[in-house]
């Protein structure tokens, strides 16, 4: 039951790009979440993850109006926020905005870090053999 | 969390004006060593091991570590907190670079030197525009953050706050030259490090492990995760991209010049060692944002937000503000400094005798940097002043400068090279390496990957086909 002059609904966005079906994507594990209503001194933002779609749990209560979720598992996670009036009474939940983190394909990043071990491995040991050549080698 | 004006704005002014006073004349103290354009450029070339150490380390804390490893923490969590970290080995690795400088180079200037001695014309011009591009991206990258921050953490005005900061690094510069710069590192380096190990211990002492690891594996399981994708890319990306940093840019080499011959090697290993834990304890705090109730609104706040938060519920309280803004005051000032000195080095040694073939003389040496510190100044408030979105620039520059490592190791220590192979390394690592970082499918933590990787594969392959004997007199 909602209390007169309780807040409106808040409502939600993200930097993040959304699909046609509404869906933000993340390739990063990263959401910056926004909102917006009238007459609020405070809010809540839930987040139900993949494993529970359903099972929301509280993620920030405070006065501020955005923040930033990282370190998101993959798959679909949704947020929810609501607002709370002066006197602590809370408006209706906000629709929820449903973000799917979806990273690199594991074969391409075995693939990419294969790469990255090559050419600093290559490197180090290119400084290594030159300098062990060449310290004692006479000004030019 | 909104960092709030946590500091009334007469007390924020008077500490940066101090600080901004303290810093020009120290600059004028020192700068009467400078009596001819050596002293200047290099500081006599007698730096010892304190100094040598303790400006490679400061110049190392930018605005960067202070702003961008707590960022990497908090999104990418332990890969991001420690590969942050592996940028101090490329420090350590120009340890023995400088020693290979020092024989090949005894009376080199700048790193253009060594590339207009190794690589030709075509091969400096390559180097030039890579290194004036990154330098100056990342000292107006400086002054703005440095503006941004001063408002932030005081309220002073963005202009403000950006023009001072960056008139007092202009003002000391120009009168002391690299003493004054090596001289005010020593002291911000040692300012910037009690800063950050007070506040790394206050975290530790305020932080149930405990309960804050349950809360992150419950809430951000990737930050504990030891196969992140985009964080283990990351890894050896930006230990890439701080091998191309400090193997190619001037602020180093300048530094590698200045030292004497045998400090400057153990000079840079000591101070990669040194700055090696900074960007952890600064990452480790803000990993710990969620446990310690700190909302975070902007990932590029996340340094100062938890530092905040923290020292205000200590003892400190309202002084914590003014540790912090000195904390990064001194962060800030000691890149600026260093970056308006090395790149005012390359145009006056460089530009003047590779583009205008007109060298300033020994009698109008003083008045010809005032003149390019002064322009550089002005270049850089004019383009910060507008705010652009210059950040984007220096990160994208990171494929550039990884580019620029095989050849940079290859000169030093190869005495046969196809020069035209390894120029056209560079270009193609370099436009290879922009490219993915734009590539949705690819992404910013794989450029200097692939920027290394093209110039690696073009340089060894320009020790085999057709090599030519490297030039080793100037």
């Amino acid at each position: 039951m909602l209390a007169n002059g309780a807040p409106p609904a808040p409502e939600l966005s993200s930097e993040l790009g959304a699909d046609d079906q509404k869906v933000h994507r993340s390739t990063e594990g990263v959401v910056d979440l926004s909102w917006e209503t009238e007459n609020a001194v405070r809010f809540e933002l839930e987040e139900a993850g993949p494993d529970e779609p359903k099972a929301f749990a509280l993620r920030y209560a405070g006065p501020d109006a955005s923040t930033v979720r990282t370190g998101l598992s993959e798959g679909v996670h949704h947020f929810r926020v609501r607002a709370f009036d002066a006197d602590g009474d809370p408006g209706p939940w906000s629709e929820e905005l449903a973000v799917e983190v979806a990273y690199m394909p594991q074969g391409k990043v075995r693939l990419l870090l294969l790469l990255g071990g090559v050419v600093v491995i290559a490197t180090i040991s290119t400084i290594l053999h030159g300098h062990f050549t060449h310290r004692r080698s006479p000004q030019s | 969390m909104n960092l709030a004006v946590s500091m009334g704005l007469g007390s924020a002014w008077a500490i940066v004006i101090t600080l901004g006073v303290i810093w020009v004349v120290l600059g004028l103290w020192w700068g009467r060593k400078a009596k001819d354009s050596e002293g200047f450029m290099l500081a006599g070339r007698n730096i010892g091991l304190a100094l040598g150490s303790a400006t490679a380390m400061a110049t190392w804390v930018t605005s960067n570590t202070v702003m961008v490893a707590p960022k990497l923490a908090f999104t990418q969590g332990i890969w991001g907190m420690i590969g942050y970290s592996t940028a101090a080995f490329g420090l350590m690795l120009f340890a023995p670079l400088a020693v290979r400088i020092r024989r090949l180079l005894p009376n080199g200037v700048t790193a253009g030197d060594f590339f207009h001695l190794r690589y030709g014309q075509s091969g400096w011009v390559v180097f030039f525009i890579i290194t004036i591009v990154y330098s100056l991206a990342w000292l107006i990258t400086m002054a703005i953050a440095g503006g941004e921050l001063l408002n932030v953490l005081t309220g002073i005005d963005y202009v403000r706050g950006m023009s001072l900061i960056l008139l007092v690094c202009v003002l000391y510069t120009l009168f002391g030259g690299l003493y004054a710069v090596v001289g005010t590192d020593f002291i911000q380096s040692l300012i910037i490090l009690v800063g950050i190990v007070l506040i790394g211990a206050l975290v530790l002492t305020r932080l149930d492990f405990e309960t804050a690891h349950r809360e992150i594996a419950e809430a951000q399981p990737e930050l504990l995760s030891p196969v992140m994708p985009v964080a283990l890319l990351a890894f050896f990306n930006i230990m890439l991209f701080g091998f191309g940093e400090v193997f190619h840019n001037n602020v180093w080499w300048s530094r590698a010049f200045a030292m004497k011959e045998k400090i400057a090697p153990k000079a840079f290993f000591l101070s990669g060692l040194f700055w090696f834990p900074i960007p952890i304890a600064a990452g480790f705090a803000a990993m710990a944002a969620g446990p310690l109730g700190v909302n975070i609104t902007d990932t590029n706040q996340t340094g100062p937000a938890v530092a905040e938060a923290v020292l205000a519920t200590t003892w400190l309280g309202p002084v914590s503000g003014y540790l912090i803004l000195i904390v990064l005051f001194c962060s800030i000032a000691s890149s600026i400094d260093s970056l308006l000195a090395a790149t005012s080095d390359l145009v006056l040694n460089d530009a003047a005798n590779r583009i205008f073939h007109r060298p300033p003389s020994e009698k109008h040496f003083r008045r010809a940097a005032a003149v390019v510190i002064i322009g550089i100044g002005i270049i850089v408030w004019c383009v910060a002043f507008q705010r652009l979105p210059i950040v984007n620039v220096l990160y994208s520059s990171g494929p550039l400068v990884a580019s620029l490592i095989w050849p940079v190791i290859a000169g030093l220590y190869w005495k046969k090279l196809n020069r035209a192979i390894v120029v056209v390394g560079i270009i193609a690592g370099s436009g290879l390496g922009i490219f993915a970082y734009f590539h949705p499918d690819l992404g910013w933590f794989t450029a200097s990957l692939i920027g290394a990787a093209v110039s690696m594969l073009t340089t060894i392959a320009a020790r085999w086909i057709a090599p030519q004997p490297l030039p080793s007199n100037a």
